[in-house]
């Protein structure tokens, strides 16, 4: 209990926040951390009973009559202060269950969520009863979660399940994901009731002599009933909001509720102005996220679907600037009140609450020239002015878009939360081309998960389908496919690497080795998919992006207009890299070591062999510095991935993607890696995405950027990952700033597509580590979000310090 | 005949040195002494060894590469008898961790191009470029000339900081190819700057005066507590800038720092200037402040 006391003291001592646009902003920011996240179980009772309820019916039918009822019944919260309104759940920052995907692991850890370390969930006396009592005899044997595991092969098992070397169970306990909503053509504009009238249009030509007709029907009608659960959903928001405006005995408030209500109109129907546009945002994330427990459905370019509204209400006057900053302050913290329900293991590495939510900003218009408006700004300012680490901002940035719009994006990377980050347009279009997008469609992309690149609203793809790490290949080519964390063969048998005579053998030891992951990849996400197929139709989901209406077909069955991937994202690149430099270098070129010596320093984990692991370290060219020598592997290690993983076809016939999106899986990838020959010893973090290893890029950011710019990162599907840590002293001054915006110019140029900074102190990172009492609202970047520092693991905390600091600009 | 120079370091992403992102070739060799040198191994003109004691894991191959018994192991700790040593590089060379390290690679300007060419993009977008420091680059004006030629060719621009201490005619030989000198000025005072900086400045105040007639020049003036910043040296230099008045681009003072004192370390030199006091609170205010008071505005820091 003590240490219980302790946090909650921790976070009543949390400074009262300033910054928001307005005073209510800065109390609704109060009021988020005041708000526990609690696990909640109304969801799944309603889930539970219409199941039982509709045995005799087609699976996408019982999903949306369940949400249809859930939206119903569930408790309405409409917080004071709040201009945009409504919960996913039954309280503010409620963990909803989803038992139809999972409830194993709640079923393990429901004595200890409330005490884990990481991202701890509040329950109930009475959730627990409601869960052993309920939820978990009837979901017994029905989940799908049950479904994947019953299906998985030993060999998949081997090398996939809780080895933390191929994540085969990814997709296992979790919905869709991974996604930019369309918002643009759908929301905005026709509202989910014209996606209703155009279902029951469909469903009413459909030719009922057709044989291909049923499971289109059955599409429709979860498409019809969903859209009737969003149409509840809105007129009980706006009646509640009336009632407490009838019962409110402050004018002001009064007013608000008034306005309030008339805003829930939306988006069932079509919003007409800047206020109902806002609150229909947070209105479809909630359909969304109450459909299916998920992480990154992102809100794709909200400073341009949300611009016309904008534009008409500051012209008509309806709406004042200040106004409509702090509606969409408001959006930004309801974003962060979603909680994507995770296990202890699963919170250690998405941890923060993180939710993945993006919103992505700036780029291009349908023409190809500048979207930059005064509303991508304005996000810019919500970010500076609330420092949260949800929703995460990405900002597209073309050869068209303006420096001065690049300075006050620079502004926001000096407040040091590791926001926003950075992607270049021209880039991403070549990413997408290769997954077969045309550039018109292209223009409109935006993040779709951590970085994942995402026509908006067009298209499906899982970008984390399964991860893998690369840096284990190099660990079985150098033990015949055995692996010493776990002490027993999981890889191929590539032979003894003493017995090879030229680096090429030793090479393409590690390749097979790579190809076997691969192939173990592809074949557990067959199985996530065939869940997903089986017990969790995503008709939610298919409302919300363009082609599933059109072609009749769930999006999980490539209804979407743009289908890619899955996507096979990876880890310890660099670790590869490094480590095959070294063997070319010193085992085969130079011969300073021979392959049985290597051998041993790494058995040993270089216990003993401290000036031989020198001189792997020195002596041996390493990535980041801007070396062809070990660039060039780099290259020919990422073009041998997408070969391979691109060879290969998922369920629908799409090809596979890669992406080097670590996520924070470099820390336990690297858990179970033996020393490599790179230097780095056992069990420490991996290096993440395409950054450097920590310590070993001694050249500065330049050289940082040419190496990673040798790759071809059109060849990522899923984009490539770049972490750069900066001292706050290198964005003093315009002139540093105007460095800052050369060195993305240049980046872009040399065919980069992504790069987030850190800008904080190691002094400071090191003082929060001895006083995390003072930086309760520290926000350091993890990979691809950012997180609260003192809320993240220790040995997760040691890595981002150990980044290089850059500092000698 | 391409020319050659002997380089300590290239520097990338340097942006406090000259306009942009720009690379920094330390060239090595400087006339002057400066007792606070950041820089003391470009003092003397060829290679030279450095020992960093952190770096050492005491995994003892360089004792037996050194023919002059001049690495002493005592106490598990192995130390230097610089005396013996002879600079040969042989420890060097086998050092695994890079505690021990040559300084000093001569290099043609074509491998110094090959080094430096490679951030050409990175200078092209911020309207950066190369700069020559030291040491004093003007020791190889030949080799500096060949470089900036061909930078000016394409663009970009060439940068020259120099301490002024060397003939006339080696500034009017590269100064159609350099955009820009960053002139150190330590003292006005002739006799301390022989006390402090090994030599009189008479040829660097006359060069300084000529230099920006013709030359953009911006004046660096390394503020050294309780040596260059009494009253009367500030206002000797005062006055002679405000006399040179907008001849002079810009002038920045640079506070003191102790970062090189690892180097003396290295270099098995004495630091003597290891108690002055740090600059902190608002001193370089009160600096800029007294600079003021000659109507000049100066910039803290480079």
């Amino acid at each position: 209990m003590g240490c219980c006391t302790t946090e909650n003291t921790k976070v009543n001592e949390r400074k009262k926040w300033t910054d928001g646009a307005t005073e209510r902003i800065n109390r609704l920011r109060d009021q988020f951390f005041k708000n526990k996240p609690e696990l909640d179980v109304f969801r799944a009772l309603v889930y539970t009973r219409v199941y039982q309820e509709t045995e005799a019916e087609d699976l996408p039918i019982r999903h949306a009559k369940a949400l249809l009822a859930y939206m119903t019944e569930k408790p309405l919260v409409i917080g004071k202060d709040e201009l945009i309104i409504g919960t996913e759940g039954s309280k503010h920052r409620s963990a909803v269950v989803c038992p139809e995907i999972c409830y194993k692991w709640i079923e393990d850890e429901m004595d200890t969520m409330a005490t884990r370390p990481q991202d701890p969930y509040q329950i109930s006396e009475e959730t627990k009863k409601a869960l052993r009592e309920v939820i978990f005899p009837f979901w017994e044997g029905k989940s799908m979660e049950e479904y994947f595991y019953a299906n998985m092969s030993d060999e998949l098992k081997n090398i996939g399940m809780g080895t933390n070397i191929v994540f085969s169970d990814a997709k296992s306990a979790t919905g869709g994901g991974e996604w930019s909503v369309g918002y643009h053509n759908i929301v905005m504009k026709k509202g989910f009731k014209g996606v209703r009238e155009e279902a029951e249009a469909y469903l009413a030509a459909l030719d009922r002599t057709d044989p291909t007709t049923w499971n289109k029907a059955k599409f429709y009608e979860a498409v019809i009933i969903s859209c009737e659960a969003c149409r509840v959903m809105c007129q009980r928001h706006a009646d509640y909001a009336r009632e407490l405006a009838a019962a409110e005995s402050d004018p002001v408030r009064k007013a608000e509720l008034i306005k309030i209500a008339e805003a829930c109109r939306a988006p069932y129907e079509a919003p007409r102005n800047f206020h109902e546009a806002v609150q229909s945002v947070w209105f479809t994330q909630m359909m969304i996220w109450a459909d299916e427990n998920q992480q990154a459905c992102c809100i794709a370019r909200p400073d341009q679907y949300l611009y016309p509204f904008y534009k008409a209400d500051i012209e008509s006057g309806a709406i004042t600037q200040l106004e409509a900053q702090e509606l969409l302050e408001c959006l930004w913290i309801k974003l962060a009140e979603y909680i994507y329900v995770v296990t202890a293991d699963g919170a250690s590495y998405y941890s923060g609450y993180i939710s993945f939510c993006g919103v992505t900003v700036g780029g291009v218009d349908e023409n190809g020239e500048n979207a930059v408006n005064e509303l991508s700004s304005m996000m810019l300012q919500c970010t500076m002015d609330l420092r949260m680490n949800t929703p995460t901002i990405n900002v597209r940035v073309s050869e068209k878009t303006p420096d001065d719009y690049l300075m006050k994006v620079c502004d926001l990377v000096k407040l040091g939360t590791g926001q926003p980050a950075i992607f270049y347009d021209e880039n991403a279009f070549r990413i997408l081309e290769r997954r077969g997008v045309p550039l018109k469609d292209a223009y409109n992309w935006s993040v779709g998960g951590c970085i994942e690149p995402y026509p908006a609203g067009t298209s499906h793809m899982w970008a984390e389908g399964c991860r893998y790490s690369y840096a284990i290949a190099v660990e079985w080519a150098l033990f015949n496919g055995y692996t010493r964390y776990w002490k027993r063969d999981i890889g191929l048998k590539t032979g003894d690497p003493r017995t090879f005579d030229t680096y090429e053998k030793f090479e393409d030891a590690v390749k097979k080795q790579m190809a076997y992951q691969i192939k173990m990849a592809v074949a557990s996400v067959h199985v996530s998919e065939q869940a997903h197929m089986k017990k969790l139709p995503k008709t939610v989901r298919s409302i919300l992006t363009e082609g599933c209406l059109e072609n009749g077909t769930d999006c999980l069955f490539g209804g979407a207009r743009f289908n890619n991937g899955p996507g096979l994202e990876t880890t310890g690149l660099t670790d590869l890299v490094d480590s095959l430099a070294a063997v070319k270098k010193l085992v085969y070129e130079d011969k300073v070591f021979t392959m049985d010596q290597l051998i041993k320093m790494i058995e040993a984990n270089f216990e003993g062999y401290e000036a031989e692991r020198q001189i792997l370290i020195n002596n041996a060219p390493k990535y980041g510095n801007d070396d062809p020598y070990v660039d060039n592997i780099a290259k020919e290690m990422m073009d041998f991935s997408y070969e391979v993983t691109s060879s290969y076809k998922n369920l629908l016939g799409y090809h596979f993607v890669t992406g080097n999106v670590p996520v924070i899986a470099n820390v336990p990838h690297g858990e179970v890696t033996c020393a490599l020959p790179s230097g780095r010893k056992e069990g420490t973090p991996l290096a993440d995405g395409v950054s450097p290893y920590t310590g070993y890029d001694r050249n500065g950011p330049t050289a940082v950027i040419k190496s990673v710019c040798a790759m071809d990162h059109s060849k990522s599907g899923c984009g490539n990952l770049l972490n750069m840590k900066l001292s706050p002293s290198l964005l003093e001054t315009e002139q540093d700033k105007k460095n800052l915006i050369a060195l993305m110019r240049t980046e872009s140029q040399l065919g980069g597509y992504h790069v987030q900074f850190n800008v904080v102190s190691n002094e400071t990172l090191k003082d929060a580590q001895k006083h995390p009492e003072n930086y309760s609202d520290l926000l350091v970047r993890v990979a691809g979000y950012s997180a609260y520092f003192v809320e993240l693991r220790p040995d997760a905390q040691q890595a981002i310090i150990d980044r290089t600091e850059i500092s000698q600009w | 005949m391409e020319q050659q120079a002997v380089v300590t370091n290239i520097q990338k992403f340097s942006v406090h040195d000259g306009p942009g992102i720009r690379s920094i070739l330390f060239l090595k060799g400087c006339p002057l002494r400066c007792q606070w040198c950041a820089n003391p191994e470009n003092i003397a003109p060829g290679p030279q060894l450095m020992v960093y004691q952190g770096k050492c894991i005491r995994c003892g191959l360089c004792i037996s590469r050194c023919s002059q018994n001049a690495i002493i192991v005592r106490d598990e700790t192995v130390t230097m008898d610089w005396g013996r040593c002879r600079g040969c590089g042989a420890c060097a060379s086998v050092c695994p961790t890079q505690a021990r390290v040559m300084k000093g690679e001569t290099m043609t300007t074509a491998d110094a191009r090959r080094a430096i060419d490679r951030d050409i993009p990175f200078y092209k977008n911020s309207g950066g470029g190369v700069t020559f420091s030291g040491g004093e680059p003007l020791l190889y004006p030949d080799f500096i000339m060949e470089i900036a030629r061909e930078y000016r060719a394409q663009g970009l621009n060439a940068v020259v900081e120099t301490c002024g201490c060397v003939p006339w005619e080696t500034f009017a030989r590269v100064q159609p190819w350099i955009d820009l000198f960053l002139y150190d000025l330590k003292f006005v005072d002739c006799e301390k700057h022989r006390k402090y900086c090994g030599m009189g400045n008479e040829l660097i105040l006359a060069n300084l005066r000529r230099l920006c007639e013709s030359s953009r020049v911006v004046v660096r003036i390394p503020i050294i507590p309780g040596i260059n910043d009494m009253q009367e040296d500030i206002d000797r230099t005062g006055r002679l800038l405000a006399e040179l008045g907008e001849r002079i681009e810009a002038i920045h003072c640079l506070p003191y720092h102790n970062l090189g004192f690892s180097k003396y370390e290295a270099l098995g030199m004495e630091y003597s200037l290891s108690d002055v006091m740090l600059p902190k609170g608002g001193y370089m205010e009160t600096i800029r402040k007294m600079f003021e008071q000659h109507g000049l505005q100066v910039q803290i820091g480079g």
